[in-house]
């Protein structure tokens, strides 16, 4: 099979080496998959081909950008490994009506270091910022701590184009964006993206605010997230706080559009700031909370969940203004996932969360959600070659 | 998953790999060479890994130093005899010249440099 491959990618574009095979069995989860080779296309029309190819043969293909999903997302389980880290060109830039155009596996922070000089940026930018191809930002339909007035990333998007699982290529306007944004690959390739972009806005200021208790916490949260100058309102429960360096206590930073409404406005200090708020769950891990679940929590039912966890002592932080919501645990308390998720449900959330269903979030999943993912395999992956065995 | 702690898995390490971003394979970034060392299979990727930290200095906290790790596995592949040819001109030349590159005089720009 390897050979068919590489008259089609070249030597270069084609491995099943035991060393890739080894190392691409892995992403961010810590899941350990396996594959029996890894392709690199670099041509809209190699992976056309395969995906003929793969139909005939009845192959199946796993999608990778930069393999840091947290669910299993890129762990392959026998799959073929298509990495797109190599189809990464920029298109077209058009400065002027702030778009640009480009294929799938261009980082997020090498196209808005690129955007810099023009004062522009693609202004969703998740936690895992720093290693995101533009691609895994789509599939997984990213969202960050200011997306309660930003949106998510399909929000930022004019269209995009996929082959799906029969080969075709398809353009999808904004309409249809709901069948590829957030569906982790099950539904079609993204080869291209145009993308809106925003003017950079570096008139920012942050505030600090503890609390003893949830429901001061909560209701602060709300009442701020209702005020036109805020951007962002993170959480962090006490252990969370006390990892940034800051009062153990119940603990909100809210973010404003403007250099009067916070305390520190130093541009240094607040991309410090973020960047510690991103970077809590590897603190976390640092003290052996390896786990790192999520989901979404409706506003009204946030104090009960931020209690409920305080009663089962599971640590937390997140966007108290989206009711996103991060938890650690150890290995030895892994166990406790269970019962999280099926206390997500039955207050009305969405295991989904931030980072998407994978594989270690597939026995959440419910019937209306599974039943969206088969309507969308009929329709565009009948032969279940793209990504098979996530999210269901 | 004894090197394999979650900082090293998220990838982050690859943002700023100078190796990485040259080869853009997994097995050529820090996270892939970790791998590869937990399951303490040598191989020659781990002579592309070029010390320079920014792994780092640039990713999220880690708990273990992959530079320890990465140089480790290259003493392992030396005593399997799995060198490459720079490797081998270069320790040549030390233990005759007492000089990488081979008989320099004061100020001389070597012919050929390489690197491991």
């Amino acid at each position: 099979m390897i050979q068919w491959f590489e008259r089609l990618l070249t030597k270069s574009g084609a491995s099943d080496d035991q060393r890739d095979r080894i190392v691409y069995a892995y992403d961010g989860s810590g899941i350990e998959g396996q594959t029996p080779l890894i392709i690199w296309p670099k041509d809209v029309r190699h992976i056309a081909h395969i995906m003929l190819f793969l139909r005939r043969i009845g192959a199946n293909i796993l999608i990778r950008g930069s393999g840091s999903s947290l669910v299993g997302g890129a762990v392959p389980q026998g799959d073929i490994v298509m990495d797109l880290t190599r189809f990464n060109r920029v298109i077209h830039l058009g400065d002027q009506e702030k778009t640009i155009t480009l294929e799938p596996g261009v980082y997020l922070k090498d196209m808005n270091n690129l955007l810099k000089r023009y004062n522009l940026e693609f202004p969703i930018k998740p936690r895992n910022y720093k290693i995101t191809t533009i691609g895994g930002l789509i599939a997984t339909n990213a969202l960050d701590s200011r997306s309660k007035k930003k949106g998510r990333a399909k929000d930022w998007i004019e269209y995009i184009e996929i082959i799906d699982g029969t080969g075709r290529l398809v353009k999808v306007d904004s309409d249809n964006l709901k069948f590829f944004c957030g569906r982790e690959g099950t539904s079609g390739i993204i080869v291209k993206a145009k993308l809106k972009l925003a003017e950079i806005n570096e008139d920012e200021s942050a505030s600090i605010e503890g609390f003893e208790y949830i429901e001061e916490l909560t209701a602060k949260a709300e009442e701020l997230s209702r005020r036109e100058d805020v951007i962002s309102v993170d959480y962090l429960d006490p252990y969370s706080s006390d990892i940034l360096g800051l009062e153990p206590r119940y603990t909100l930073i809210t973010c404003y559009s403007n250099k009067e409404s916070g305390e520190i406005t130093s541009k240094k200090e607040l991309k410090d700031m973020r960047d510690k708020i991103n970077e809590l769950g590897f603190k976390f891990a640092t003290r052996d909370y390896i786990y790192d679940f999520d989901a979404k929590i409706p506003e009204e039912k946030l104090t009960r969940f931020l209690n409920w966890l305080r009663e089962n002592k599971i640590i937390s932080s997140g966007y108290a203004d989206q009711g996103m919501i991060h938890c650690y645990l150890k290995e030895e308390t892994k166990g406790k996932a269970d019962m999280f998720y099926e206390f997500v449900k039955s207050i009305g959330g969405d295991i989904t969360g931030e980072y998407g269903v994978g594989l270690t979030k597939k026995k959440y999943v419910d019937e209306d959600y599974k039943n969206k993912i088969k309507v969308l395999k009929e329709k565009y992956d009948p032969g279940n070659v793209l990504n098979r065995g996530k999210i269901i | 998953m004894s090197y394999l702690n979650k900082s090293i898995l998220s990838g982050f390490s690859k943002a700023s790999c100078p190796a990485y971003k040259i080869f853009l394979n997994e097995a050529k970034s820090p996270r892939g060479l970790m791998i590869l060392a937990e399951k303490n299979i040598p191989d020659k990727g781990f002579y592309d890994y070029c010390t320079c930290g920014a792994c780092e200095v640039n990713g999220p906290v880690s708990k273990i130093s992959l530079d320890e790790e990465i140089i480790r596995m290259r003493e392992r592949l030396v005593e399997e005899g799995m060198t490459t040819e720079a490797n081998l001109k270069m320790i040549n030349n030390l233990k005759e010249k007492g000089n990488p590159f081979g008989s320099l005089k004061k100020g001389e720009i070597p012919e050929e440099i390489w690197d491991c």
